[in-house]
């Protein structure tokens, strides 16, 4: 009993070592996969609870980042995937209410929108492989897709940002 | 592009951050599925006893579990506590056990809390959920919390919301109840990386290759409709509105504001024939005028409306002739002759001079 004690509270202080260290990373990448902040709230709780659970898998040569973006991932496509989730109203959130005519540089959150408006199989890429630096090769073992898939649809997702956001990244 | 990129993003999501708020609730989460220790557990379940045995009703209605998660412990109202059932129902086999803790219907959602147990000496996914069973009308499954690992020796709970009701429950009395339990264990030969977190996905697990199923059960209990407790209600088609800027007409649908939660619907509906705009036909300036959120008032001690607070979701759904808003959220403190329904702007703030009042038929009157 003491055993386990003491292994549950190493375990926490890891836990909360990483909510310090990832906590901000792991709700944006929910919020970009639910596009809800109520339930990307949920969804980044709900990650750190598996990870605690989970601790003991996490091996010595795995980058934590990584790991914990894979289970982030995963939980917000089980939320997306179950019934349930299709039948609660989540449609709109109010933060997707109209924005003021005025567009201020600090305020305008065209980047975001069109991110958020890309097709799911590129979000998901331009999320982990541009805004949260994973490499092509963790992003794919991340989403479970061959590398050379991660790549083609970093290329597709690039060429849809490049008309999207012209004048953004891409002065031509 | 990258850095840049990063950069914008980051400063457009600012506002979503992670609080002390959700370090707290991860941490209590997970201390409440730790293991009491045995002689903890004795004491505990010797209160619970003594508690029970006094037929303490205001136990239940204060300290619910169930009531605190819906309404915070200061806002509890006195029919939905009139309205929980808290003799718990449960059922052993083969060393799972299932409890349905709590469970509340009031006249229009219906809230159930329940927990599992392991004491098989493995760890097993476990999970419950709402289901259509075969004595007469249940209740539709609508998923549930999906699965949880849990050791040997831990319990597990968890609670779910069932706001879209089978109509035949709409129409009945009384029903039948049925959650569905079952508890998995991994198949060891084709066992998948434990370091995979899909493991815990339900979808991946149950009636799979991957896992053996060692517990299904459906646990079963009758619920009777209060009759003294229908929600206060309008009218359909009552109450309407013509927002002559876009053109469109408001339409009520429901508004029922029951004990333990309100449902509001209403149509938009346009003056002529043609597509309904969608989210963001107006472009990105102007897009979503139409789908904005609105808010209730309600009179307050003064007279004067009031904007109530309530914690709930909404959303929109869109055919060719309707644009459709539906907002679900809590009860109303008290239930006022009529409220108001007021859109907001891009603030949140209300726009009164859009406001659409309705009357509300209390509760005592037929169906």
């Amino acid at each position: 009993m003491k055993n386990s004690r003491m292994i549950a509270d190493t375990h926490g202080s890891t836990l909360e070592r990483m909510m310090t260290d990832y906590g901000d990373s792991i709700v944006r990448i929910c919020y970009l996969f639910l596009k809800d902040r109520q339930l990307a709230q949920d969804a980044a709780q709900e990650t750190f609870i598996k990870a605690w659970n989970a601790l003991h898998t996490l091996r010595s040569g795995d980058t934590e980042k990584a790991w914990l973006i894979k289970i982030a991932v995963n939980t917000c496509k089980n939320m997306l995937r179950s019934r349930y989730f299709k039948m609660v109203d989540r449609s709109i959130s109010t933060d997707d209410l109209p924005e003021p005519a005025s567009v201020d540089p600090d305020t305008d959150d065209t980047v975001l929108k069109e991110v958020m408006a890309l097709d799911d199989k590129y979000r998901e890429v331009v999320i982990l492989y541009y805004y949260q630096e994973l490499s092509s090769d963790e992003t794919a073992k991340v989403l479970g897709l061959p590398t050379a898939t991660v790549r083609t649809r970093m290329k597709r997702a690039r060429e849809l940002l490049r008309t999207r956001l012209k004048g953004w990244y891409f002065d031509e | 592009m990258n850095d840049k990129f990063r950069t914008d993003l980051n400063r457009q999501l600012a506002e979503i951050e992670w609080s002390a708020q959700d370090t707290e609730a991860v941490m209590r989460k997970i201390h409440s599925r730790r293991i009491l220790p045995v002689r903890m557990a004795l004491v505990l379940a010797a209160v619970l006893t003594v508690l029970l045995a006094l037929g303490c009703a205001g136990y239940a209605e204060y300290n619910s579990g169930l009531l605190s998660r819906l309404f915070g412990s200061s806002q509890i109202r006195p029919e939905a506590a009139d309205l929980l059932m808290s003799e718990p129902v449960s059922m052993s086999r083969n060393g799972i056990t299932v409890t349905i803790i709590e469970y509340l219907y009031d006249g229009q959602t219906m809230h159930i809390a329940g927990e599992m147990r392991n004491d098989t000496g493995e760890a097993l996914l476990c999970g419950m959920k709402p289901t259509m069973g075969d004595s007469g009308p249940g209740v539709f499954g609508l998923g549930g919390n999906g699965l949880v690992l849990i050791q040997p020796g831990e319990t597990a709970d968890g609670w779910v919301k069932l706001s879209e009701m089978n109509p035949i429950i709409e129409a009945a009395n009384q029903w039948q109840v049925n959650i569905l339990a079952v508890a998995l264990k991994p198949n060891t030969e084709l066992r998948p990386d434990v370091n995979d977190t899909d493991y815990y996905s339900t979808d991946r697990h149950y009636n799979t290759e991957l896992t053996e199923t060692v517990f299904e059960e459906t646990l079963s209990f009758p619920m009777e409709k209060n009759l003294e407790t229908r929600p206060s209600r309008t009218v359909p088609g009552t109450a309407s509105i013509c927002m002559e800027e876009y053109g469109y007409t408001i339409v009520m649908r429901k508004a029922n504001f029951a004990a333990a939660s309100s449902v509001i619907e209403f149509d938009l509906v346009p003056a002529e024939q043609a597509d309904i705009m969608a989210y963001g036909d107006e472009g990105a300036d102007g897009r979503g005028r139409l789908y904005r959120h609105y808010c209730i008032m309600i009179p307050d001690d003064n007279g004067e409306m009031s904007r109530l607070r309530t914690d709930g979701s909404f959303g929109w759904t869109r055919n060719k002739t309707r644009l459709g808003y539906h907002l679900s959220c809590g009860p109303l403190p008290e239930v006022p002759e009529q409220i108001l329904l007021v859109p907001t702007d891009h603030e949140n703030n209300p726009i009164t001079d859009e406001a659409v009042t309705i009357p509300v038929i209390p509760s005592i009157f037929p169906f």
